[in-house]
């Protein structure tokens, strides 16, 4: 009985079951019969068939078993023999499982994250009836996005929407994350990660407590003392889980808050991100913590994010029509009396769009959904490699086994029974390479997520193999199992029948040509990675990246008045610049590469916008000294010093694209300019020009960029505005004579002493900054270039595994020729012709494809043509390379092949 | 091979189910049992709960052919012949009977 036809029967067990139980019922009868003409009546005869025939039910289920156990039992004799078999070539398995392994567990890492990341739906109830207000691409404080999709809103618009009851459910929550200074007992204020949430955050996703009870609408009154939630990871790692934790009070921000419960487990917020929130507090609880900064009464500015659940029975179009007109009536009132044209027409061209949002709020998604998807790609072409050599090893194992398959066969063993052995041996293979690939994918996902997320001291990302992890595990394992199993399993006959041995050495080149065609498109994807790496680092930033060091502090989270700011600048300036190996110190609101600046839009008399011109250049706040300090070239007038004073005439200094895009060949120096936020009322002169430089993305172009000196602003700005808040400073620099890293623990301690008050949150050289800000493309690369690496390795194994083959099967041939008179030269050259051959074949095939593969990198890359030529020629060059080795090898051998010795073997 | 050689009480069964079909041509179960306990004048009887896990086990061995018919009574039954290697395999079973029975006949006079 076939494999197949046992599994058949497996399932259909109960068709089984009914033709048994209608052959013993067929048995009954003519027990019945024969009772019956003996002169017994009906009844005595079925009661002697009975008597006779036992429980009928209880002979059908043994002999229904006896089919299954046979199954069974042949499973497990099968696998017995498997392992007997790959026991005997320990080297065989250990290289078919390790590279399986890595196959495999290539794919696992990455599967977890793409599952973390883009498949599992928000542990809360019934994500997928989940919507989302925007598509949530501004995060922060906006404010102007009249006319178009509002992607965040104010407090007052959350209010206006949530009561015109358009949908179910509203909930409210902070777009940025929150930095709060949390102080338990004595002692400093930890910086601790926070979101502002409306009181119906929790009810509105449907997630229940761990402990205690989480927010209600009641806590988020403007009367109601301030109470936070915990995360589960906050509660065990920050309270060490403490229960009476729970209900007590600390101190945040200077204000008393309880903790009322703890957040469940898996429970990291509405969206997946690096460092979740530790608390979520009631949006009324800013009132306190913040009671001149908060974002309550500001019904322009946007900064919330808005989650719901539609009413029932409307779809989405009727509920975002609906919406959209009373965001439109909103702005309306808000605009006043009579609104211009102009603002009328931007009026209703404001909407609200809803995006669904079952894997929650788009957030890493948007940033890592394309580099997930090319690794996973690249993994999979790993495991096509991986597979194709293991069924080359296969189909050379054949060879050797050809005698006892033979003698198998010959004793009445069916073909269909050694494939399914030879079935069994390969799925033996495949789930151990697929169990070690568990080990490796735990480990290789910790490795990868530290590449990716350098900065981030929690991910919500588990990397232990949950059980959707395990059962694409499983399933890969399987599918591999088939790939490279079943065509080495099916070929048996040309392990048996001498003339098809050919067949055997033209499936060999078949699939070592195609692992060739796929190790050239990983080598090329992963060069094209590389180089864009390489061009992203190389790229002139616009600072010295070299003996810079920045501290980051946070004199809000200190609670510094405005008034102690100056004083405190001072001094930590001048200490700072006083010690030993420090050449400068300055100080600045953002420093390069930390989630650059603010941005507004600014008038400049006598230059017009192009039309839908995106005219804000970014604005950054900066002490004296800073441009030295960053090493920023000044290329022409002067930067700030001392006289730069509140009170003083308002003066900026702004970058040379800023020049060029908006004094067109005439010297900025000199003009003035407004910001739009401020009115024309208040113009800044420009007094100095600097080099223009990256400070949001290593990836994106570099933007126009004004720089103010401390503390001038409009005067009476309102201290939510970015103009106030960048007073408070965050970022100190300090250039270093020699190595920057030795000199960081001089500048906490230095800061410590002037300022015990002020926690310094983290102290990095700038040229580890520059690192950090490009982990995403540096961990895509690494990973690429370790696929290429290993198919690198597969495919030059696997094509030596070939030639060796050939060369063992030619031996009699080569010693006739050279019998005959051909040099060792000669044959060398005819085996290795044979192999560069095989190379040069699958290059070719492998070009297009190649070419292929890297226009899908499209978008990864920076500063690299798709079609990178460079990148696919150096891949074949380097594959050319590996392949001639391997090719040599064998050839050598052949040539060293004593004639005679080979005739008489022949 | 048989799946137990040691088992010799199943090895006799199969033996005596082989030799049955053998001789008689297709015959549903019922039938069988009755002719080997005629055969054996009436000191072998072949239980049912024996017999139909056999019949399987062989079928699936692919000694016996199993197909559907009718009886000379009319009823449905299933008729079971031996295949080729149901034959190869009487022999061998039959050889190793033989052997046995003579060894142990031996050994009992010896004794």
């Amino acid at each position: 009985m076939s494999p197949l036809r046992r599994i058949w029967n497996l399932l259909r067990r109960s068709r089984l079951d009914d033709e048994m139980q209608q052959e013993l019922e067929t048995h009954l009868a003519l027990i019945e019969d024969e009772a019956r003409e003996r002169g017994l009546s009906a009844d005595e005869a079925r009661r002697e068939a009975r008597a006779r025939f036992g429980n009928p039910l209880a002979y059908r289920e043994r002999a229904v078993d006896a089919v299954v156990a046979t199954w069974l039992e042949d499973a497990w004799h099968d696998t017995r023999f498997a392992l007997r078999q790959l026991r005997k070539s320990p080297g065989f398995t250990a290289v078919a499982v390790l590279t399986l392994a890595l196959g495999i567990g290539a794919n696992a890492a990455i599967f977890t994250l793409i599952d973390a990341v883009l498949l599992k739906p928000l542990p809360v109830r019934d994500p997928a009836g989940l919507v989302l207000f925007g598509d949530a691409s501004a995060s922060g404080v906006g404010a102007g996005f009249t006319g178009r999709s509002f992607p965040a809103f104010s407090y007052d618009l959350y209010k206006t929407l949530r009561d015109a009851g358009a949908v179910a459910e509203l909930c409210a929550v902070q777009s940025a994350r929150e930095r709060l200074g949390v102080r338990r007992g004595s002692g400093a204020a930890e910086p601790t990660t926070a979101r502002l949430v409306s009181g119906n955050y929790f009810q509105v996703l449907g997630v229940n407590t761990m402990a205690g009870r989480l927010l209600e609408p009641t806590d988020d009154k403007t009367a109601s003392p301030p109470v936070a939630v915990a995360s589960f990871e906050y509660w065990t790692r920050t309270l060490a889980g403490d229960p009476s934790a729970i209900g007590r009070a600390v101190e945040i921000n200077g204000a008393a808050v309880t903790i009322v419960g703890v957040a469940p487990p898996d429970f990291y917020g509405d969206r997946i991100e690096a460092d979740p929130p530790s608390l979520w507090l009631p949006i009324a609880a800013s009132r306190s913590l913040n009671p001149t900064g908060h974002l309550i009464d500001q019904p322009d500015l946007h900064w919330l994010y808005l989650i719901g659940r539609l009413a029932p029975g409307v779809g989405a179009p009727q509920t975002q029509a609906r919406l959209t007109l009373i965001l439109q009536d909103w702005l309306r009132g808000r605009a006043g009396g009579a609104p211009s044209d102009e603002r009328r027409t931007r009026i209703e061209a404001s909407r609200i769009e809803l995006t669904p949002i079952v894997h929650g709020v788009p957030h890493l998604q948007r940033q890592y959904a394309d580099s997930l998807r090319l690794l996973f790609g690249l993994a999979l072409a790993v495991l096509l490699v991986t597979c194709a050599n293991i069924a080359g090893l296969l189909f050379a194992r054949g060879t050797a086994r050809r005698i006892e398959r033979a003698v198998r066969l010959a004793i009445g063993a069916t073909r269909g029974r050694l494939v399914r052995q030879s079935l069994t041996e390969s799925l033996t293979l495949a789930l151990a390479g697929g169990a070690l690939a568990l080990v490796v994918a735990s480990s290789a996902t910790r490795l990868l997520l530290a590449l990716a997320f350098p900065d981030a001291a929690f991910l919500p990302i588990r990397t232990a193999p949950d059980e959707r992890v395990l059962v694409f595990t499983f399933a890969l394992a399987c599918v591999a199992a088939v790939v490279f199993g079943l065509l080495p399993a099916l070929r048996m006959e040309s392990d048996i029948v001498p003339g098809m041995r050919a067949v055997r050495v033209r499936w060999g080149r078949t699939l070592i040509l195609a692992e060739i065609v796929v190790s050239l498109a990983v080598l090329a994807s992963a060069g094209a990675l590389a180089r864009s790496l390489a061009r992203i680092a190389g790229q002139p930033f616009g600072f010295d990246r070299d003996h810079v060091l920045v501290a980051h502090v946070d004199p809000r989270l200190a609670r510094y008045d405005f008034a102690q700011l100056a004083p405190l600048y001072d001094r930590l300036q001048v200490r700072l610049a006083a010690l030993p190996g420090v050449r400068s110190a300055s100080l600045s609101y953002y420093s390069p590469l930390e989630g650059c600046c603010w941005a507004f839009s600014i008038t400049v008399p006598g230059y017009t916008p192009p039309r839908e011109e995106q005219n804000s250049p970014l604005i950054n706040r900066v002490s004296p000294g800073y441009f030295e300090t960053i090493g920023t070239r000044v290329l022409g007038g002067r930067t700030f010093d001392a006289h730069d004073a509140p009170g003083s005439r308002r003066v900026i200094v702004v970058t040379e694209d800023f020049a060029q895009r908006f004094f067109p060949g005439r010297p900025a120096i000199g003009q003035t300019i407004t910001i739009d936020s401020e009115g024309r009322d208040a113009p800044l002169e420009i007094v100095g020009v600097v080099e223009s430089a990256k400070y949001d993305e290593p990836r994106e172009p570099m933007r126009p960029m004004i720089f103010m000196p401390l503390f001038q602003m409009k005067a009476g700005e309102s201290p939510v505005s970015s103009e106030y808040r960048s007073n408070y400073l965050e970022a100190i620099e300090v250039r270093s004579a020699g190595e920057p890293a030795e000199i960081a623990g001089a500048v906490r301690r230095a800061v410590a002493e002037i300022a015990p008050e002020l926690p310094v949150l983290r102290v990095e050289t700038l040229s580890a900054r520059v690192l950090r800000s490009m982990s995403q493309d540096s961990a895509v690369a690494t990973l690429a270039s370790t696929f290429g690496l290993l198919v690198l390795v597969l495919t030059t194994i696997g094509l030596y595994g070939l030639m060796a083959y050939l060369v063992q099967r030619r031996t009699g041939e080569i010693g006739v020729r050279m019998a005959l008179g051909a040099s060792r030269a000669n044959v060398t050259w005819m085996m290795l012709g044979d192999a560069l051959r095989q190379a040069a074949v699958g290059i070719l095939v492998g070009i297009p494809v190649a070419f292929a593969a890297t226009r899908v990198l499209g978008s990864q890359l920076y500063d690299v043509s798709p079609t990178d030529p460079v990148s696919t020629a150096t891949a074949a060059i380097v594959l050319v390379a590996c392949l001639s080795a391997a090719g040599y090898l064998p050839a050598r051998r052949a040539a060293r092949i004593d004639p005679i010795r080979a005739l008489r073997t022949e | 091979m048989p799946k137990h050689p040691n088992d010799r009480l199943q090895g006799t069964l199969d033996l005596l189910i082989l030799k049955t079909l053998a001789r008689g041509g297709p015959q549903h179960g019922y039938a069988l049992a009755q002719r080997i306990h005629q055969a054996t004048d009436d000191s072998l009887r072949i239980e049912e709960g024996s017999l139909y896990p056999a019949l399987q086990r062989m079928t699936h061995e692919k000694w016996l052919r199993a197909q559907w018919g009718t009886t000379d009574t009319g009823r449905k039954a299933r008729f079971y012949t031996i295949t080729p290697a149901g034959r190869r395999q009487l022999e061998e079973e039959e050889q190793r009977w033989l052997t046995l029975t003579a060894a142990v006949s031996k050994a009992l006079r010896l004794a």
